[in-house]
């Protein structure tokens, strides 16, 4: 079966507001992760319907600077190697 | 032109074959830069209602047009919000998906009120008393312990008041040598004293002239200052060092100190009509630990630290302890252990592993309750009476404060921390739960 690169949020992840829509958190088995807009922005998109470059080039500013790219795919590894997101 | 809504339409398309209306936000939404974005999200929320019909997608924008937020009734609604933004325009065009809101601008903006406010009772009573005395030319002492926010409050209110566009000149008394204080704070003429700059000095006070003069830790100024400064406050005039005219000066104090002023008053060395003159109100501000807000300013912080856009989190474990912690250097020392995990952590996520030792370690983790305390000491060793007395005065407080530790500490003037070190030593229990 080849591989599509996808992302998605693991099974039992949720991304979840609080109710004062101040803080953005991943709900997941292993309690809950408290994430910043940024993060939320990302994870948001892991649907399933994009591959992580994908996901990057979504969020990407419209700026020159492109070290968010970076931060980004760095966040994506370590979201991946937490166990947040699957890569299928 | 001004439709009924007070919205510009233009024909002009932000895409190819896409016409939008465009607002500007500074005007029509009343954003003000340095406003958190929450209120520009719900401000979008209310403008989406008014001119989008189904599809529409609200985008805010910076002034250069790089998208802040979005605001659309696909998947991204309410999935996120931007921290904060630069004065923009906001934006609707017709249905189009392949554009996502990014957060990417920095934290330089100064904290308003709001942002200070957060949901803490005691720090809500002081916004409001803020926005009433703003304008007021009452003058404003500002209480709390270190690291607390007195400066960034004391800009919060100066923004708010009509000096805003004047300068905001920030001294901290106690950074200063004694001798340096008096030409920082009056300036000199030239050739004032050996070691003068040629050129001569304007002097804070000058400097903020129209605007604010923060003058922080304010008990730390030595007595003969405070006698020239009561005399400028009251002549509205200064005569800096060296000159023999004196020029008028716009001058509004707020002053701020962590030190119990009217103590210093009554061993004298504080002035009493100074502190008057200075004492218009006095806001208290809470320390970390005692705000009911706490996580909430953990968030923010997080936020801020991450003004930049860089995606970041905080797992459970570590969240809990920053929650636990009784963080003697308050806010400052939060913003500084956020700042450094993020430094150092993978990926942005910030784990129990990134934070300092005496977080990792701190047994507020543990939120005691007392069970019943020993009523004699018991040790082996012969008694000390100095230690039985602390161990007495320990477990005196501790029965008044029905075991809250948090009272406990502030009435004995020390840290958790430091209380629970004690304790230890002293060998008086706590227990889990209750």
């Amino acid at each position: 079966m080849s591989r599509t690169g996808r992302v998605r949020l693991a099974s039992g992840r949720q991304l979840q507001k609080d109710p004062a829509g101040d803080g953005h958190f991943l709900a997941g088995p292993a309690g809950i992760v408290q994430l910043n807009a940024s993060a939320a922005a990302i994870l948001a998109l892991c649907d399933g319907t994009l591959t992580r470059d994908q996901v990057i080039a979504r969020v990407l500013p419209r700026s020159k600077d492109d070290s968010f790219a970076m931060d980004a795919r760095e966040f994506l590894t370590a979201a991946r190697r937490r166990g947040w997101i699957i890569e299928e | 032109m001004a439709n009924a809504t007070g919205i510009r339409r233009s024909d002009a398309p932000l895409r190819t074959g896409h016409g939008f209306a465009e607002v500007n936000v500074d005007r029509d939404v009343r954003v003000r830069s340095e406003q958190l974005i929450a209120t520009a999200a719900l401000e979008m929320d209310r403008l989406y209602e008014r001119i989008c019909e189904s599809g529409c997608v609200l985008l805010l924008t910076d002034s250069d047009g790089a998208i802040l937020h979005e605001k659309s009734n696909a998947t991204l609604k309410g999935a996120f919000r931007v921290q904060r933004l630069a004065a923009g325009t906001l934006r609707s065009f017709a249905p189009e998906r392949d554009v996502a809101a990014v957060n990417y601008k920095s934290s330089q903006h100064p904290l308003t009120l709001e942002d200070l406010a957060g949901e803490d009772p005691q720090m809500l009573r002081n916004v409001r008393s803020a926005y009433r005395i703003a304008d007021s030319g009452v003058s404003v002492l500002i209480q709390g312990p270190t690291g607390s926010g007195k400066e960034a409050f004391a800009h919060a209110m100066h923004l708010v008041s009509r000096r805003a566009e004047r300068p905001f000149v920030a001294v901290n008394c106690a950074a200063i040598p004694e001798t340096l204080i008096e030409s920082e704070l009056f300036g000199y003429k030239p050739g004032a004293f050996t070691g003068a700059r040629k050129e001569g000095m304007r002097g804070k006070i000058l400097q903020s002239a129209g605007g604010t003069l923060f003058l922080d830790e304010i008990g730390d100024m030595p007595l003969t200052l405070q006698t020239r400064l009561l005399r400028v406050l009251e002549e509205q005039e200064i005569v800096p060092l060296g000159s023999e005219t004196a020029i008028k000066v716009d001058l509004h104090v707020i002053a701020a100190s962590h030190r119990n002023l009217r103590e210093m008053i009554a061993n004298g060395t504080f002035r009493e009509d100074l502190y008057y003159r200075l004492n218009g109100i006095t806001l208290e501000l809470p320390a970390l630990r005692d705000r009911a807000d706490k996580e909430r300013v953990i968030h923010h912080a997080l936020a801020a630290e991450t003004g930049n856009g860089r995606p970041a989190a905080i797992e459970m474990d570590a969240r809990q302890r920053l929650v636990a912690y009784p963080w003697p250097g308050n806010i400052r020392e939060l913003r500084n252990v956020i700042r450094t995990a993020l430094a150092i952590c993978e990926g942005g996520v910030v784990r129990g592993i990134d934070l300092p030792r005496e977080i990792r370690e701190s047994e507020s983790n543990i939120g005691p309750a007392l069970v019943a305390l020993p009523a004699v000491v018991e040790t082996s060793s012969p008694v000390n009476p100095l230690k039985a007395a602390e161990r007495a005065a320990l477990v005196r407080v501790i029965a008044e404060c029905h075991g809250n530790m948090t009272r406990v500490a502030a009435q004995l003037g020390m840290s958790r921390n430091t209380l629970y070190r004690r304790m230890k030593r002293h060998a008086i229990p706590l227990a889990h739960g209750g």
